[in-house]
């Protein structure tokens, strides 16, 4: 039981790194119809930028002010990072691709993701090898009846659900928000309706991939390892969740993310060398979703592409 | 003589979004007959063939064909095609980038089409039928427009909008079918071109074909078809002869508008 | 067969010095892949890029091809003798022969993703998922004692299979969601390649695959005739160039057929051929089915040729690698996208000093073409009333 519970809240941070990315995916789908793939590499973008920063800035490790104000200075570079990068790739390879058909934005996303991996690898200092990425959570254990919880964990959760419930709000509740909502059921409608529907779409993007920064950054906290390629893994799993929850649904994205984490704890947990099988439990999911129900669980808003 | 019913709908349904594309519409029609569909925008028309020829699934409602048990409706539409409806299509639905003659012979696929192992291991036999298609379609596309069968080789791109629309009714035509379903033939044409392809049509249908087609122009399909039906929002709201539809006040005051005073004016229609 | 607006027949003796040029080109490409250097190499590449980018330069040299190569059958026949004669003039290195050979399997394979994406615009981006089946089964066939002839039909057959089972999704899902489930397909084939160890030998890869032996002359022997001795590249050479001739062959008869007519119907209105009798979701399947199975042939010569296979020749990039090539070949065009596959995968080694900046240029390279050059270098010309 105990180890069920362990595996439970090993998870739940998965999750959170799931989340951000795949509600990102949601929303690009939604509003410009087309599959995103190299939107955890853009996310990669930003952990390389934090740590470049981290190692540039010669940051006191003494825990104090300064520490903090270091490794937040590094980690708000590294989400503008992504924010910057995401946009460009909206502008320069996605948006020229409007009319064409979904298939071609998405390979010249694979392009991109392509460009992204290996400038990091080619320009990066020593990027084609693992590089660590220093713990700025320090590494406090709680333990809770038995149960096992890393700070890191508690953190990042609660980041998550911060910027979710921030998310929902913006979404909800503001005029970038229901400008968003409009574009994301009729893109026609909404433009012309006056909304400027390509500056919109650029703060969007903006948003989303500033979420990827930020998945990835906690992926980085999360593993203390970072590499050229972790993108990949991200996009995919992401990806996933967004579908089994709906295309173009980012609550949607929120329940797959959940699944997914889930479904990777359990492989890993309950198998039997099952650590090594996890990625191929949550790909045969996607695939499952696809054929059985590939309006995911909540069914799908999304840009009719004509 | 009761003539065998060919085509048999009723209670045809169908919404898209709470919105009743059809409703309830009854139809028939026998072999040889021409019936002709008018109605306003919207009335349901062209969802009416989708649904017949099965590219778009019914709500409620059968099509009996030829006196058969099977329901047409629960049919996809490859099948409708093999039992033997052919149609055209409103925004001419045609491969621009290949030729006249390869556009029609898509009407002998059937007659053609070979199993794929058999495409590689029996060129000739595949070779054989597919020259017989094409001679087959050369033939469809003499009756229907003899100056297009001259140079079969030019692509359907460069042709006029009319000999556009002469080559999808060659195509409908070289599929031998026993029903032809028009989706507004002369939709963008002027009276000139309008008249030929009426004339084209009074030809196929006088070959003891059956005909149903849609139309916008009232006096055209007089023109064609001995019985009209009217539809409306997707109800059939009238049916009969020409003379009898056109003095029903519930068509004059859906299709035409409260002014019906045009329809007095001395027809246009070319006496043959 | 759509044939070309209007033709003039030239006369004879123009016609036999266009075949003569054709043939002629190919040892002379094959002289200039073995002498020139870096500078030359560079610059023959611009002007190439250059002369096909310009309009004006493209549509003269085709409509000058078209008059002078009336039938097509003739030009790919002066293909196939001009590019049997290359390693006539390629002295003892074997080393381009391997480059050429390599360059044709992945070739074969673009043939058969130019039929999935090319003609029914089907995007598959685990293409290299067939490849490693196809690899790993000819490699464990002939270490258990399998003739390769024999390993190399199971393949294909294996090939064909799960582009049927893959082509039964796509009944399901239509295109960008059949995309990603390629995608999942070509990383769980991976993943399971790793994973599998007692099987696949996972990570390690499989080593000491045997070569290709016909009559007691294997692939590693060198050929004798009675002017020459060609290096045992020379083997392989051939046999890939055989390969690949059926390929091409396999693929235009399909194209001439009803088939390929039907590609071009169900490419542009797929309602239109469905209302004509045709069953377009099990046709669909069929296509990708076969064009599945091309990834049979070359995974086998890639195994027996290299003689050793790892996981890392079968991740995403190779799928990529390969979808780079059609589209920049120009999709649908089957003689493009060979193009396409000889300039990716030579160029590279020609300007090896591109090396690690390889992945990045087809990266840009992908991106820039489909923004501003979708149709490919070479489009297909009976696309020009295509949408989009």
């Amino acid at each position: 039981m105990d180890l069920i519970v362990q595996q439970l809240v090993n998870a739940v941070a998965l999750c959170a790194i799931y989340a951000l990315v795949a509600m990102g995916i949601s929303l690009f789908f939604g509003v410009i119809g087309v599959v995103n793939l190299a939107h955890g590499d853009i996310g990669t973008v930003g952990v390389f930028a934090a740590l470049a920063v981290l190692h540039l800035v010669p940051i006191d490790p003494g825990g104090g002010l300064s520490t903090v104000l270091g490794a937040g200075v590094a980690l708000a570079c590294g989400v503008a990072a992504s924010a910057v990068a995401g946009v460009l790739v909206y502008v320069l390879a996605l948006r020229p691709l409007a009319s064409a058909p979904a298939i071609i934005g998405l390979l010249s996303s694979v392009g991109v993701g392509f460009v992204v991996r290996e400038a990091i690898v080619n320009f990066y200092p020593n990027g084609r090898n693992p590089q660590s990425f220093p713990s700025l959570i320090p590494p406090t254990v709680y333990e809770v009846g038995g149960v096992f919880i890393d700070l890191t964990h508690v953190v990042l959760v609660v980041v998550a659900v911060t910027l979710v419930v921030a998310l929902a709000y913006i979404v909800e509740q503001t005029r970038f928000g229901r400008a968003t909502r409009s574009i994301l059921n009729n893109r026609e409608v909404a433009l012309s309706l006056g909304v400027p529907v390509t500056r919109v779409t650029a703060a969007i993007f903006a948003l989303g991939s500033g979420l990827a920064g930020i998945a990835a950054l906690m992926s980085a906290l999360y593993y203390n390892v970072v590499q050229s390629d972790m993108g990949m893994l991200l996009t995919v799993k992401g990806f996933t969740a967004a579908v089994i929850g709906g295309l173009g649904n980012i609550y949607g994205a929120l329940l797959g993310a959940i699944l997914v984490g889930l479904i990777e704890a359990a492989t890993a947990g309950f198998i039997p060398d099952g650590s090594a099988y996890r990625d191929v439990a949550v790909f045969a999911t996607l695939i499952a979703v696809l054929i059985l129900r590939p309006r995911g669980l909540l069914g799908r808003a999304g840009a009719e592409r004509v | 003589m009761a003539q065998e019913r060919l085509l048999e709908i009723s209670a045809l349904t169908k919404s898209f979004g709470g919105v009743h594309a059809l409703n309830s519409v009854d139809l028939s029609l026998a072999s040889g007959e021409t019936l002709g569909i008018i109605g306003p925008n919207g009335s349901g028309k062209t969802t009416l063939f989708n649904v017949i020829t099965g590219l778009v699934r019914a709500d409620a409602g059968t099509a009996r064909w030829n006196g058969e048990k099977a329901d047409l409706l629960r049919l996809p539409a490859w099948q409708v095609f093999q039992l033997g409806l052919a149609r055209t299509f409103q925004n001419i639905r045609l491969t621009l980038g290949e030729t006249v003659l390869d556009n029609v012979s898509l009407g002998r696929h059937l007659q053609v089409c070979t199993p794929w192992w058999a495409v590689l291991a029996r060129p000739g036999e595949t070779w054989r039928r597919d020259r017989r298609g094409r001679e087959e379609a050369l033939e469809a596309l003499r009756f229907v427009a003899p100056h297009l069968a001259e140079r079969p080789d030019r692509l359907v791109g460069e042709l006029s909008y009319a000999d556009r629309r002469r080559v999808e009714l060659a195509r409908a035509m070289a599929a031998k079918p026993r029903l032809l379903l028009l989706d507004e033939p002369t939709a963008g044409m002027n009276p000139r071109e309008t008249d030929e392809i009426g004339d084209d049509i009074r030809k196929i249908a006088a070959g003891g074909m059956a005909i149903l087609v849609i139309e916008h122009k009232m006096k055209f399909v007089a023109s064609l078809a001995s019985r009209i039906a009217v539809l409306n929002f997707g109800r059939k709201i009238a049916e009969g002869s020409y003379e009898t539809v056109r003095g029903d006040p519930q068509v004059i005051a859906s299709y035409l508008g409260r002014k019906g005073d045009h329809l007095n004016k001395t027809s246009h229609r070319k006496e043959k | 067969m759509a044939s070309a607006v209007s033709q003039q027949p030239a006369g004879l003796w123009s016609r036999l010095v266009a075949q003569a040029a054709v043939v002629a080109a190919f040892p002379l490409a094959g002289l200039f892949l073995l002498h020139a250097g870096v500078v030359v190499t560079v610059a023959a590449t611009l002007l190439l890029v250059a002369a096909a980018a310009i309009p004006g330069i493209r549509t003269r040299v085709s409509a000058t091809g078209r008059a002078l190569l009336a039938r097509s059958s003739s030009f790919w026949a002066a293909c196939l003798l001009g590019a049997a004669l290359v390693p006539l003039v390629m002295g003892t290195n074997g080393y381009w022969l391997f480059v050429l050979s390599i360059a044709m399997v992945f070739a074969v394979m673009a043939i058969g993703i130019n039929i999935q994406l090319g003609e029914i615009g089907v995007i598959n981006l685990g293409y290299a998922g067939l490849f490693a089946i196809a690899a790993y089964t000819s490699a464990l066939l002939s270490l258990a004692g399998w003739p390769v002839w024999a390993g190399a039909l199971a393949a294909t057959f294996l090939c064909w299979l799960v582009g049927a089972l893959l082509g039964l999704c796509s009944i399901r899902t239509s295109g960008d969601y059949f995309a990603l489930v390629t995608l999942g397909f070509g990383l769980i084939t991976h993943q399971l390649i790793v994973n599998l160890g007692w099987l696949t030998n996972g990570s390690n890869g499989i080593t000491n695959i045997s070569p290709i032996s016909l009559f007691g002359h294997t692939t590693k022997n060198p050929i004798d005739l009675p002017f020459l001795s060609l290096p045992p590249e020379a083997n392989g050479y051939f046999l890939c160039l055989l390969i690949l001739a059926g390929a091409v062959l396999v693929a235009r008869r399909f194209r001439n057929a009803w088939v390929g007519r039907m590609w071009a119907t169900v490419r542009q209105d797929s309602f239109g051929a469905a209302c004509f009798g045709l069953n377009v979701p099990m046709f669909r399947l069929k296509t990708i089915a076969l064009a599945s199975a091309f990834a049979g042939p070359s995974g086998v010569l890639f195994a027996h040729l290299i003689g050793f296979i790892s996981p890392d020749d079968f991740t995403m990039l190779q799928s990529i690698e390969v979808l780079a090539m059609v589209i920049l070949g120009g999709m649908g065009n089957i003689a493009g996208v060979l193009v396409g596959a000889i300039i990716l995968y030579v160029a590279p080694e020609k300007l090896r000093f591109l090396g690690d900046y390889r992945l990045l240029i087809y990266g840009l390279m992908l991106v820039v073409i489909l923004v501003y050059r979708p149709k490919g270098i070479i489009p297909d010309p009976r696309r020009i009333f295509d949408r989009a």
